[in-house]
């Protein structure tokens, strides 16, 4: 039976309230019925902010990757508990044992290919669970590359390894996340100040502009890695050092933190957000957010995040952060390629640099973003440009990590940044976005206060 | 409700003879909808760990699956809540960590001191959601209330108010429904 979304034991059954067979029939809705899922799930999220909004209690939830994992192991004939559900990655058929093109084929299948999003390796409705104590720190450790899905690598076996981590990270992010996080949690104090396990990057401090000419399509990176942040963390809190130079990715510093989910177009798997607003450090160029993330609704990902800047309003361009690692002849360590994870969104910053005429709207939007391809495709257009102050608390947050990442790595284009503007705009977020600063981001805006005064204590030396 | 309550029910829809056939599916999201957050609550008093207990409960509910509905659905709690001590202490037993709990995060944990500017903007967060709590009409303020801040059952709020139970569901439902379309994103 269908149930109507207006019912209140929908409401009951996330509380804990119902019982019985009407507890026994939104279960069953539950399970079969993703409007009910969403609503219920959508209870339970602010039931559990009000109750530490005005309990004052610590509420805790599954993530939405574990109550998923919950709900995909029902579906499974044999159920094992999660350490023996773990697969090790490199015992994954689609890995081991076969050549290098079936390899990158089957892995790009597991992501492009896999249907619903608690399915899992071989085919099963296992949740995707892999074994990432087995795999290699240089794989785990690797940055994201910005580049088409396939241009990445210096030798096959080099390639293969980077699709098939890309693929597994795409299917199982959180558990990615927190072995990186462990690993770098547990390395000797002179690991983490020399920096030698990462690998060596093009210069970020340069990041590259790119003119705009004509029709200037970009394809927007959909993933990033996950070492930068806590790798900042343990040299800022515990050395009282900067970081060495290599440890600082800004994508990854940036996507450490969680956002608001997108909502604003959907096409070809995906979903995404978009938003401009004046940047705080440099009079003569905007900051262009997209968010983009995987779409729950939909079964894969099948076409690339294309946007598309205006060539009378925007004279350059530039990705902040997504540096490469140097291509030297003994360097086989690559970037990985940009899969867009099942449960995570990317985060993605432009710097663009208006032309100076370049004032009208009637010019046409700034920029463009496109999911999807042919026919299907849906397009955002975005021309509004908000003072930072008025952008989101997210854009507000993420730029500021962004403008910590560049001072960290002594960016040449930082145009009037510096210690005190950092602190200043650290300032701002916690006076006007006290609401919106949950632990992780309170944690980090700490983190980058100690950041600010150590490059002024550095600068003034 | 009570599990006194929950015997009632029950006893009523056997008596009616329309008891539902509950699948061991539904019972794990039932469980997951009334007891995820005490679990992780609990499991984190043993591990000290946010991030662990998530995964204790985790596989709490996954191993609910393995069990006979019909065994474990009157002593749904109580197996839970045992399971989930058991894996909890095996995973501390596996890393090796029970006795070596540190001492520093344990007393951080407990000390409970937050920082002057964390308690402002604590204070402020609650001010502005119940601003927004305010605008609803009355009687749903009131429940959304007894509800989060009181921490009162559907059966407590009906106790309190006169209201019937069937009437309290509602006007939280309806409430609920209102506050997240008025909050601001952040705080949904």
């Amino acid at each position: 039976m269908k149930i109507d979304l207006n019912d209140p034991r929908i409401t009951a059954f996330a509380l804990g309230e119902l019982k019985g067979n009407d507890a026994i029939e939104i279960a069953r809705a539950v399970r079969t019925d993703t409007r009910v899922r969403a609503a219920v799930d959508e209870v339970r999220d602010t039931s559990c902010m009000l109750m530490e909004t005005l309990g004052g209690n610590e509420t805790h939830l599954l993530t939405s990757e574990q109550r998923d994992a919950v709900r995909g192991a029902g579906s499974s004939s044999v159920i094992t508990d999660i350490s023996s559900a773990k697969q090790s990655f490199w015992t994954n058929p689609a890995v081991a044992g076969i050549g290098v093109a079936a390899a990158v084929a089957l892995t790009l299948y597991i992501v492009a290919g896999r249907s619903g999003s608690g399915s899992g390796p071989g085919g099963d409705d296992l949740p995707a669970k892999w074994d990432w104590a087995q795999v290699d720190m240089d794989s785990l450790m690797a940055p994201a590359v910005s580049d088409v899905p396939g241009d990445v690598g210096s030798t096959n076996g080099a390639k293969e390894n980077a699709h098939a981590v890309s693929a597994a990270i795409s299917d199982d992010t959180h558990s990615f996340r927190k072995e990186v996080k462990q690993r770098i949690d547990s390395m000797k104090e002179e690991q983490i100040e020399s920096a030698a396990s990462l690998p060596e990057l093009e210069d970020s401090s340069k990041q590259r502009w790119q003119n705009i000419t004509g029709d200037h399509p970009l394809n927007v990176p959909l993933a990033s890695g996950a070492a930068s942040w806590p790798w900042i963390v343990r040299s800022i809190e515990e050395q009282k050092k900067l970081p060495p130079q290599r440890a600082v990715r800004i994508e990854e510093m940036v996507n450490y933190f969680r956002y608001k989910k997108p909502t604003m177009i959907s096409g070809g798997g995906l979903v995404a957000d978009m938003e401009i607003c004046r940047t705080p450090w440099n009079p003569t160029t905007v900051l262009l957010a997209v968010h983009v993330s995987a779409d729950s609704a939909s079964q894969s990902v099948n076409a690339p995040a294309i946007l598309s800047i205006n060539a009378t309003r925007v004279q350059r361009v530039r990705l902040m952060g997504y540096a490469q690692p140097k291509n030297t002849p003994t360097n086989d360590r690559v970037g990985r390629p940009s899969h867009a994870s099942r449960s995570h969104g990317n985060y993605v910053i432009y710097e663009l640099e208006m032309r100076e005429n370049e004032g009208s709207i009637n010019n046409g939007a700034i920029a463009t973003l496109s999911l999807g391809k042919g026919a299907n495709t849906a397009q955002l257009p975005v021309g509004r440009i908000s003072g930072w102050i008025h952008a989101s608390s997210d854009l507000r947050f993420a730029s500021t990590v962004s403008a910590c990442g560049m001072l960290l790595n002594g960016s040449q284009t930082k145009g009037e940044l510096d210690a005190k503007r950092l602190l200043s705009l650290v300032d701002i977020i916690e006076k006007q976005d006290l609401t919106a600063l949950g632990g992780d981001r309170r944690g980090a805006l700490k983190i980058i206060r100690q950041a600010a005064g150590l490059v002024d204590a550095t600068s003034s030396n | 409700m009570g599990d006194a309550n929950h015997n009632n029910n029950k006893l009523n829809d056997i008596q009616k003879g329309n008891e539902m056939v509950e699948t061991s599916a539904e019972l794990v999201e039932r469980a997951v909808s009334e007891f995820e957050s005490p679990l992780i609550g609990y499991a984190k008093t043993i591990v000290h760990d946010l991030d662990r207990a998530r995964d204790v409960v985790q596989d709490t509910f996954i191993r609910l699956y393995q069990q006979d509905v019909s065994k474990v659905r009157d002593g749904l709690k109580s197996w839970l809540f045992t399971v989930c001590r058991n894996r909890a202490l095996d995973v501390l037993r596996k890393e090796k960590r029970l006795v070596l709990v540190d001492d520093e995060i344990l007393a951080a944990e407990d000390s409970g001191v937050a920082e002057p500017g964390q308690i402002a903007a604590d204070h402020e967060r609650v001010k502005l959601v119940k601003s927004y709590i305010a605008r609803l009409p009355e009687n749903q303020a009131t429940v959304i209330i007894l509800k989060f801040e009181k921490g009162y059952s559907y059966q407590e709020i009906s106790d309190a108010t006169g209201l019937t139970s069937g009437n309290v569901g509602f006007l939280i439902h309806t409430g609920m429904k209102r506050l997240r379309a008025t909050l601001p994103d952040e705080l949904k």
